[in-house]
C-alpha cells in the first residue's frame, strides 16, 4: 500500500516537473528567438482610449538595442503604458529571477495555447504575477496579464506578422486599469465647465500600438538613445 | 469727411488721450509676460502636478509645455479680466462727458445723436480689437517663440484632450474671434449704463459688479442656477473654449454666438433710444 502511495506521488512530482520543463522550454524558444534582435526600429502608431483622455491616433518610431535601450521619436503627444511593450520579454529574458508555474493547456479566443505564470523571486519586484498566454506551435506569446503592486492589472494581447521569427509583434493591445482624473478647477483654469462628469465612465482603458516598417540589426542613427 | 467718420475720429482721439486707455495694455501686457517668467522657470512642476494622476500607469510622450499650452493657459487666465478693463474705458464714453461738461458741447454739433452713439460705440469696438490683438500677439507669438510649438494639451477638471500642432492656429483666431464678439457686449452694456450716469464711476463700477455676479452665479455648482445659467450672457461669453473640444460643438457655438450678437443688439438699440430721450438741458 505505501509502495503504491509512494509511486503515485513519484509520478505526480515527475509529471509536475515534466510539465515545468515545458514551460520552461516555451520560455527559452521566445527568449532564443527575440535574442536574435541585437537593434530594430519600427514605426508605429498609438491609439488611446481612456475615458479622460481624447487622443486622436499619433504616429512615432521606436529603436530598440539590446537588453533594454529604447527610444521613441514623436513629435505629437501620446500616451504610453507605464509598463512599456518589452517589459514582459526583458522579465522571460533573465531566467534566474523568478519560478515557472504550468497551468497546462488551455483556449484562448478559440485557439489551444499554453497557460504559464511567472512568480518573480525577489520582494522588491513590483510585479506580483505574470500570466503568459504561448501559442506552442509558433512559440510566441499571444496574451499576457501583469499584476502590480503600483498599477492594478495590465493585460496584453499580441498579434503577429512578418516578424514572429524574432517574436515582434505587429500589435499589441493593452488593457489597463484606469483611475478617474480629477484636478481642481481653479488649476486647469476650467471654471466655466458645466458639464456633469461622467460617473459610469469605464475604469479600463486602452492602448493599441501598430508596429510597421520594422527594421531588425540595421544601423540605427548615432546618439539616438542620447 | 462724413460727420459720423468725424465724430468716431474724434473718439478715438478722446480715447487714446486718456491715461486709463494705456492701463488695459499695461496691465495685460505684466500679466502675460509673468506668466510666461513664471512658467519658463518652473513650468514642469505646474505639469507635473496636474499629470501625476496618470503617471502611476502611463507616461506622457512629447513636450507636454509649448507655446501653445502657455498661450491657451493666458487666454484662460486673462479673458475673465479682460471685460474689466474694456469697462473701464467704454463706461466712460457718455458718462465722462457729462462729467466734464462736455455733452451739451458735443450735442450742438451738427451730427445726429444716433451717430454719435454709434461713433462712441465703434471707437469702443476698435479699442476692445486693438486690446484683444495685443493680447493674442503676446500671449500667442511670445509664447510661440519662448516655448516653441508642439501639440496643445487642453486641460479641464475632469479629464484632457490633446489637440495636434496643425490643428491648433486656426482654433485661436476663431476663439479670439468669439472672444471679440463677446468684449462687444461688454462695451454695449457700459455705453447702456454710462448713458444713464453723470460720473465715470457709476457705469464702469456696474458692469464690473454685473460682470462678477453672473460669474459667479454660473460658476456656482449649485442645481438651483442651472436653470439660470443658460439664460446668463457670461455663460456664452465662455463660448471661446468650445473652440478646443475635440469635436467641435458647432451649434453650441451658433447659439451662443447669436445669443451675444442678440445682446449686443438690444443693448445698443436701448443705448440709442435712452441717448436719444437723453435730458441733457437740466
Amino acid at each position: 500500500m505505501i509502495k503504491r502511495f509512494i509511486v503515485a506521488l513519484l509520478l505526480c512530482i515527475g509529471a509536475e516537473v515534466i510539465q515545468a520543463q515545458d514551460a520552461s522550454t516555451l520560455l527559452n524558444t521566445i527568449n532564443q528567438k527575440f535574442k536574435q534582435v541585437n537593434n530594430y526600429s519600427a514605426n508605429v502608431q498609438v491609439t488611446t482610449t481612456i475615458s479622460f483622455a481624447k487622443i486622436a491616433p499619433q504616429t512615432a518610431t521606436i529603436y530598440y538595442q539590446q537588453p533594454d535601450r529604447i527610444k521613441i521619436k514623436s513629435k505629437s503627444i501620446m500616451l504610453l503604458p507605464k509598463q512599456g511593450f518589452d517589459k514582459i520579454l526583458k522579465i522571460i529574458a533573465n531566467t534566474a529571477a523568478y519560478t515557472v508555474i504550468d497551468q497546462g493547456k488551455v483556449e484562448l479566443a478559440g485557439k489551444p495555447v499554453h497557460l504559464v505564470s511567472i512568480l518573480p523571486l525577489a520582494d522588491t519586484s513590483d510585479i506580483v504575477l505574470a500570466k503568459l498566454w504561448i501559442d506552442a506551435q509558433k512559440g510566441l506569446i499571444t496574451q499576457s496579464q501583469t499584476t502590480t503592486k503600483s498599477n492594478g492589472t495590465i493585460t496584453a494581447v499580441y498579434t503577429y506578422g512578418n516578424w514572429t521569427r524574432y517574436a515582434l509583434p505587429e500589435s499589441i493591445v493593452f488593457s489597463i486599469d484606469v483611475k478617474k482624473y480629477k484636478i481642481p478647477k481653479a488649476l486647469a483654469a476650467d471654471i466655466n465647465n458645466y458639464k456633469k462628469s461622467n460617473e459610469k465612465a469605464s475604469n479600463k482603458g486602452t492602448i493599441t500600438l501598430q508596429f510597421s516598417n520594422y527594421l531588425v540589426n540595421k544601423q540605427l542613427p548615432a546618439n539616438i538613445f542620447k | 469727411m462724413h460727420p459720423f467718420f468725424a465724430a468716431l475720429y474724434t473718439e478715438l482721439l478722446k480715447i487714446r488721450a486718456r491715461p486709463r486707455s494705456i492701463i488695459g495694455f499695461v496691465v495685460i501686457t505684466a500679466i502675460i509676460v509673468l506668466i510666461q517668467l513664471a512658467f519658463y522657470a518652473d513650468g514642469s512642476a505646474y505639469i507635473g502636478f496636474i499629470t501625476q494622476q496618470f503617471e502611476s500607469s502611463f507616461y506622457i510622450q512629447g513636450t507636454v509645455l509649448n507655446g501653445n499650452l502657455i498661450c491657451f493657459i493666458i487666454l484662460q487666465t486673462l479673458i475673465i479680466h479682460v471685460p474689466l478693463l474694456i469697462a473701464l474705458v467704454t463706461g466712460d464714453l457718455v458718462s465722462g462727458e457729462a462729467a466734464m461738461g462736455t455733452l451739451r458741447l458735443l450735442m450742438s454739433k451738427p451730427i445726429a445723436r444716433s451717430q454719435i452713439i454709434m461713433a462712441k460705440f465703434c471707437a469702443g469696438a476698435i479699442y476692445t480689437g486693438g486690446l484683444l490683438f495685443w493680447l493674442g500677439f503676446l500671449a500667442l507669438g511670445n509664447s510661440l517663440l519662448l516655448f516653441g510649438t508642439g501639440d496643445l494639451i487642453v486641460l479641464g477638471s475632469d479629464g484632457f484632450n490633446v489637440l495636434q500642432q496643425q490643428d491648433v492656429l486656426w482654433r485661436f483666431f476663431a476663439a479670439l474671434g468669439v472672444a471679440y464678439i463677446a468684449l462687444l457686449l461688454i462695451c454695449a452694456l457700459s455705453l447702456l449704463l454710462s448713458v444713464f450716469s453723470e460720473n465715470s464711476i457709476g457705469p464702469i463700477v456696474s458692469t464690473m459688479a454685473i460682470i462678477i455676479l453672473f460669474t459667479i452665479i454660473g460658476t456656482l455648482e449649485v442645481p438651483l442656477f442651472d436653470n439660470v445659467r443658460p439664460f446668463l450672457f457670461t455663460t456664452h461669453m465662455a463660448t471661446w473654449r468650445s473652440f478646443f473640444e475635440s469635436s467641435l460643438p458647432v451649434n453650441q457655438i451658433i447659439v451662443s454666438v447669436t445669443v451675444l450678437l442678440a445682446h449686443i443688439l438690444v443693448l445698443l438699440s436701448a443705448a440709442l433710444y435712452c441717448f436719444n430721450k437723453k435730458d441733457i438741458l437740466s
